[in-house]
Order: C-alpha cells, then structure tokens, then sequence
C-alpha cells in the first residue's frame, strides 16, 4: 500500500473535495437533533409526569442508549427497522430506503436519550415555588410551563446542549459504515481511486477541528445571550 | 418476527468469550488517561506558561476529532512506517509482530486523555480558593491541604463525571473493529458472518456492552454515596 507517504500538494488536492462532504455532516447532525428534541422532550415529560409503566419503559430506554456504543445502536437500527416494518407491514424495505434515513433514526434514537436527560434535569431545576407562583395568579398549567418554567428551563439546558451537539459531529462520523458518503466516506472513496487515505484523513481532521470550533462559539455567544442576569449586573 | 433465539445466545456466547479483551484495553486506557489526563489539567488549572496553551489546542483538537477517525490514521501510519520506525532504533520487533490491539489503546488514549483532563480540571476549579486559604490558615503545608481538604471534595465531584467517562470509553473501544482487534462486537459479527444473523449479533453484543455499563453506573453511585456520606445537605 503506498498511502504511508503524505505529500502536502495531496492535502490540498483532497481538501475542497472532502470539504464539499461537510454539509452532509451537518445535515445528519441537524436532522438528528430535530428527532431528537421531539422524542426527547416526551420522554422528558413521561418521566417527570412519572406515567405508570411508561415512566419505566422510559427509563430503561434512556439506560440502554446510554450504555451500549453508537455503533451498535446504529447498525441495530439499519439490519433492525427492516426487520420490523417486515414483521408490520409486510414489506421488505432494506433496498428501497436511503442509508441516510437509517443514520437519521439511529442518531436521533441515541440523541433523545441523552438529551431527554438534559431536559429533565433542566426543568427540575425550576423550584417548583415558581410553578405555584404561576398558579396562584390564574395561569394555566400549560401557560405556567411555556410562561415561567421553560424560560428558565432553557438556560440551564443551552449548556449541555451545546457540548451534546459539538460532541454530535464527530459522532456522526461513523455513518460511512452504512455507505453514506459523508467526510469519512470521501476520504474512504478518495483511497480506493488514488491509494492515498492519510492526507483525506488529514483534511477531514481540519474540518472537524475547524467546525466545533466555530459550532462551539456560536453556542458560547447563545449563553452569553441568555445570561440575563449577568447583564444586569454589568449594566 | 424473523428472530432466531438460538443464533442469539449463539452470538452472545461467542460475544462473551471477548470480554477480557474490551475490559483490557478499557482499562489500559483508562489508566493511560487518567494519568496524562492529571498532568495536562494540573498544567491547565495552574497555567504553566507556553506548556498550558500547548494543552489548550491539543484538547480543542482531541475533543473534536471522531475516534474512528484518530484509529484509523494511527492505524495506516503504523502498518505503513513502523517498520522503518523501528529499524532506525535498531529494534527487532516488526509489525506482524505487535498485537493491533495496542495500536487501539494507543490511539483512542489521545482521544480519552482529553475527555478525563476535562473531567479532572472541571473538578480542580470547582473547589473555592477559599478552601485552600482555610487550609493555610490553621497552619497546613500545601501538601498537607491538598491531600486533607481538597481532595476529599474533588473526589467526591470527580466520582459522577468520571462515571461517565468510564462508560464512555469502554463503549468507544468497540470501534477497534476498524483496525481488526478481536473484541466483543468482533466476537459476535465473527459469528454472524457464519450464520448470517447480524442483528441477534449486534443485539448479543449491546446486551453485554449494557450489562457493564450498568455495572459501571451501579458501583459509581455506590461509591459517590459513600464519599458523601458526611456531607450536609
């Protein structure tokens, strides 16, 4: 194999080309984070509003995502789903679907289930004398939540959320497994033309670095934002 | 549904048999890590000129590189210079000769050694300045402050975050798939490629990832339980 030797004028050949995979990098993580926000906040709420037998079966679920790898819940999703809509429907689905949608469900799924932890520890952290407070000049329960407990919900959320979705993209990296053509993919379809990996790697190395660096000072300026408190003061 | 129980226990089995080896590099990891992990986040917390911005970028870098990515790269330098590597320092070993296994540790602790600085230096700047004052106060040596009043409470706020580092890092080592290292995933797909029953394999595999992570999870509050026993509420 002659892929050990790493030429520079390679770095910058393979670059715009591994570059141009990026917006599929942030489309997964994107997509995933939609799915997760959705499923997360239920389980949230289940858990919280602590429903009978849900309640566990949420739990157990935010228990298994948590302990078993991505790669494992990711390829149990890909050979799983067909298995299911299979047993539900009756069709087999393994050829007629994109690979992405696997990769959206499989992230989303492991997403959520962090995530739903975040949320719930965020709305716990709202005394609940701010609920009453609520009630006690006329507010519904559901304009309590959106009105008084959610506002201040949100900035203990924003941190956690943020590292979760820096930490999401490079994640996402191992969606090539399935055969999506992602950063990792480019790099993998660039060394079986050219036999050279390491200066793809490299590059995608760069962009990963350069994009949670630039991901993770948008959400410093968010919290910044939030902060209200520390604006008064400033002030 | 088309689930076969027995290519399941099958595939659970097989999985089995490899679980010394996830332990092993998990373990040889962590220590890796948390070893290089302290100094990177003692050099960080107490701002060692020039070295401290060094430890900065290599966490910017190491907490955004993907791991498969790091193992992956180490892997192909590795098969590709090591030999010449090793012919220069007039070594007898060759790459045949070296278990990929260890390329897998030696790869994922970049990865890790950041995460566990994290965790480290996250628990170092949460004790008040004040704690060490009160130390100094009553007549304590530096060291004598650390090891009585600090560490204490740093251990006691290191417990959960290391918690889920731990099991972080022994779901990581699935990826030495990648480099071909026999591990409990490999146990259970070398199996299936037999069989032809790749979800009971991965299924088998998530099972025994989940039985120790839980283990992991169960003996962390255990012990976070029992370092806060004095503490008030």
């Amino acid at each position: 194999m002659a892929g050990g030797f790493f030429f520079f004028r390679r770095v910058i050949e393979y670059f715009p080309k591994v570059l141009s995979k990026l917006p599929v990098t942030l489309n997964i993580v994107l997509v995933s984070i939609g799915i997760a926000v959705i499923l997360a906040t239920a389980i949230a709420a289940i858990r919280i509003k602590k429903l009978p037998v849900l309640s566990q079966l949420a739990a157990t679920y935010v228990s298994f995502v948590r302990g078993t790898p991505i790669l494992v819940q990711l390829f149990l999703v890909y050979y799983g789903m067909p298995l299911l809509i299979t047993f539900f429907a009756g069709k087999n689905i393994t050829s007629e679907w994109n690979k992405l949608i696997f990769v959206y469900i499989a992230y989303g799924l492991n997403e959520a289930g962090f995530l739903s932890e975040h949320i719930r520890a965020a709305i716990l952290s709202v005394p609940s004398g701010q609920s009453e407070a609520g009630y006690s000049v006329g507010l519904t329960g559901v304009q309590t939540f959106f009105r008084i407990v959610l506002p201040q919900a949100s900035r203990v959320l924003i941190p956690g959320f943020s590292t979760m979705l820096v930490g999401l993209l490079p994640a996402t990296s191992l969606a090539y497994m399935l055969g999506v053509t992602d950063m990792m993919g480019k790099v993998k379809a660039i060394g079986t033309v050219t036999f050279h990996t390491l200066e793809g790697y490299f590059c995608a190395a760069v962009i990963f670095v350069l994009a949670s660096f630039v991901l993770e000072r948008i959400f410093i300026r968010l919290s910044e934002q939030l902060n209200y408190e520390r604006k008064i003061k400033g002030a | 549904m088309n689930l076969k129980f027995n290519y399941f226990v099958e595939c659970f089995w097989n999985a089995a048999r490899y679980i010394p080896v996830t332990l092993y590099m998990a373990v040889l990891v962590l220590i890796i890590g948390f070893v290089f992990g302290t100094l990177i986040a003692l050099l960080r917390t107490y701002r060692i000129k020039g070295v401290s911005l060094l430890m900065d970028l290599y966490i910017i870098i190491f907490k955004a590189l993907p791991i498969n990515l790091t193992l992956v790269a180490v892997g192909l330098i590795f098969a590709t210079k090591f030999n010449a590597f090793a012919e220069a320092l007039g070594l007898g070993v060759r790459v045949n000769d070296i278990n990929m296994l260890y390329i897998g540790v030696f790869a994922m602790s970049f990865t890790c050694t950041a995460q566990l600085s994290e965790n480290i230096r996250g628990a170092l700047i949460s004790i008040p300045i004040a704690q060490y004052e009160a130390g100094y106060s009553v007549g304590l040596t530096y060291c004598q402050t650390f090891q009585r009043i600090i560490f204490p409470q740093l251990l006691l706020v290191l417990v959960p975050s290391l918690t889920g580092s731990i099991i972080s890092i022994m779901k990581a080592t699935s990826l030495v798939i990648l480099i071909g290292v026999m591990d409990i995933l490999n146990g259970a797909l070398k199996y299936a490629n037999a069989a032809y029953c790749f979800f009971e394999a991965y299924l088998a595999a998530a099972l025994i990832y989940w039985i120790f992570s839980l283990l992991i999870q169960w003996s962390g509050g255990t012990l976070e339980r029992h370092l806060g026993r004095y503490r008030k509420e």
